[in-house]
C-alpha cells in the first residue's frame, strides 16, 4: 500500500478532536492550508526555510524518523519496560515503512525533520499529511497542554486539536505525540516527539 | 573436543589473588559494566557518557550481531584446530547471530567495537549485570595483560584470559574474562571480530 494507507490511518485518530484557534497552526510548516496545486507544497515548504533532503542515506534516516510518529499513532506501542522494546519498535517501524511506503519527500531544519506526503489516489480529493519529528520540540507540549483530552497510553502521550474547516477543506487536523520512558531508553529513538497534521480538501472549484 | 574452559564456566577460575580493584583493569568505555547501576536504563546512559552509542536500525544491528556472532564463537573455540584457514571456518560456521537473543537486549557501538548489554530483572538487594563486547581491537584485552600480568590459556591460535574478583562479605563479584586470536589479521581474512571480552558483575545492595 501506499499513500491511502497513511492517510486513512490518521484519519483514524481524528475522529474526537479538541476544536482550536487557526492560529494554533502557527510555527508549523505550510501544511494545514490548501494550496492552488499539491506541487506547490514544497516551494512553500523550502519558503519556509526547510532544505529538501537528498542523500539517500541520510534521507534514509530522516525519514525513519518522521515515520516512526505515524507508526506509533497507528499501532500505540507498549510501554518501553526494556531497552529492547525500544529497537523493536523501531525496527517494526522500519518494517511497516518498507512495506506501506508512498512517495513522501524529506526536508530538515534546525534539527528537526519534516516528512510530506501528497496523496491524491482519491478522486477529487488532496490529502496532504506533514510529519515532523524532532527532540524535545516545543510545540509538541504545547499542543498536549491544549487537548485537555491528552492522554498516556503505553509508550506514547497523544493530544488532538481540530482547526476550524471551510469551504472545500473537510479536515484541519494536528496530532501531537511523545515518546514517553526512562531516559536511556528515550536516547536509542531518532526523535521523541512528533506532530503530524493532515488536511484534506476538494480539488473541485 | 570443546575447550573445558569457557569464558563462562567461573565455577573453575580461582579468584586471582592480590586484586586490589579489577574493575581498574579495564579501559574508562568499559568501566560501566563492572558498576553498580540500579537499572537498564542507567547503565546505557553511563555507557552513552562513555562514548557508546545504542543501535536501533535494522542495518546496524545486523551488523553488530554479526559481530557479537563471531565474537561468541571465539569464546568457544575448539581446541586442536590445525590452522588458520581452519580457524576462520570454524569461526564463521560457528557464528550464525541468534536472533532471538540478541533482539532482547541493546546493541551499542563504539569505534568498531560492539557491546551488548545484559541487565536481568533484579532480584532484591542485587544488581546483576553482563557486557560481551566484541571487534577486531579491545583495548580491554591489552589492559589487562599490561597492567596485571597473564592469567589465562595459551592455544596455539588464541589466548584465553579470565579474572576473577570475589566482593568482600559474599557481597558479590566481578568476573572479566576475554578471548583474542593471536593470528595475524590478515591471515584470518573476512572475519568481522578477532577478540571478544565478557564482563560480568553481580553486586549486593542497590544503588
Amino acid at each position: 500500500m501506499t499513500g491511502p494507507f497513511k492517510v486513512a490511518t490518521l484519519g483514524l485518530n481524528l475522529a474526537c478532536l479538541t476544536i482550536a484557534p487557526a492560529a494554533a497552526q502557527d510555527g508549523l510548516p505550510p501544511c494545514l492550508d490548501p494550496l492552488p496545486e499539491p506541487a506547490a507544497y514544497q516551494t512553500a515548504i523550502e519558503a519556509d526555510g526547510w532544505a529538501l533532503v537528498t542523500d539517500p542515506a541520510t534521507r534514509a534516516e530522516a525519514e525513519l524518523s518522521a515515520y516512526l510518529f505515524l507508526h506509533a499513532n497507528n499501532f500505540f506501542p507498549d510501554a518501553f519496560a526494556t531497552g529492547a522494546d525500544v529497537v523493536n519498535f523501531v525496527q517494526s517501524a522500519e518494517t511497516a515503512l518498507a512495506q506501506g511506503r508512498g512517495p513522501m519527500q524529506i526536508f530538515t531544519r534546525d534539527g528537526t525533520v519534516l516528512g510530506l506526503v501528497v496523496d491524491e489516489t482519491y478522486p477529487e480529493t488532496v490529502n496532504i499529511v506533514c510529519l515532523l519529528a524532532g527532540n524535545d520540540l516545543p510545540l509538541a507540549a504545547e499542543y498536549q497542554a491544549a487537548d485537555p483530552e491528552s492522554f498516556d497510553m503505553g509508550a506514547i502521550r497523544i493530544g488532538f486539536l481540530g482547526l476550524p474547516v471551510e469551504d472545500l477543506v473537510s479536515t484541519r487536523a494536528i496530532v501531537s505525540i511523545r515518546l514517553l520512558g526512562p531516559e536511556g531508553f528515550l536516547r536509542i529513538l531518532p526523535a521523541r516527539d512528533g506532530i503530524l497534521t493532515q488536511l484534506i480538501y476538494s480539488a473541485v472549484e | 573436543m570443546m575447550r573445558a574452559i569457557a569464558l563462562c564456566s567461573l565455577a573453575v577460575v580461582t579468584a586471582t589473588p592480590a586484586m586490589a580493584d579489577l574493575a581498574e583493569l579495564l579501559p574508562e568505555p568499559l568501566r560501566p559494566c563492572a558498576e553498580r547501576h540500579a537499572s537498564e536504563s542507567d547503565y546505557l546512559l553511563a555507557l552513552y557518557d562513555r562514548g557508546w552509542r545504542p543501535l536501533a536500525r535494522q542495518v546496524e544491528t545486523r551488523m553488530a550481531n554479526q559481530v557479537i556472532a563471531e565474537g561468541m564463537a571465539i569464546e568457544y573455540l575448539p581446541d586442536g584446530i590445525p590452522n588458520a584457514w581452519q580457524l576462520t571456518r570454524v569461526i564463521l560456521e560457528e557464528s550464525a547471530p541468534s536472533d532471538e537473543f540478541l533482539m532482547s537486549h541493546v546493541r551499542l557501538e563504539r569505534d568498531g567495537q560492539y557491546l551488548v548489554l545484559m541487565t536481568p530483572e533484579p532480584e532484591p538487594d542485587w544488581v546483576i549485570v553482563d557486557c560481551i563486547v566484541a571487534g577486531t581491537n579491545l583495548p580491554g584485552l591489552d589492559m589487562m595483560t599490561e597492567r596485571f600480568g597473564f592469567e589465562g590459556n595459551e592455544f596455539p591460535w588464541f589466548t584465553v584470559l579470565h579474572y576473577f574478583e570475589e566482593r568482600a562479605n559474599d557481597s558479590g563479584f566481578l568476573a572479566i574474562s576475554g578471548v583474542r586470536l593471536t593470528v595475524p589479521p590478515e591471515n584470518v581474512p573476512g572475519l568481522s571480530a578477532t577478540a571478544i571480552v565478557n564482563i560480568s558483575g553481580n553486586f549486593q545492595g542497590l544503588p
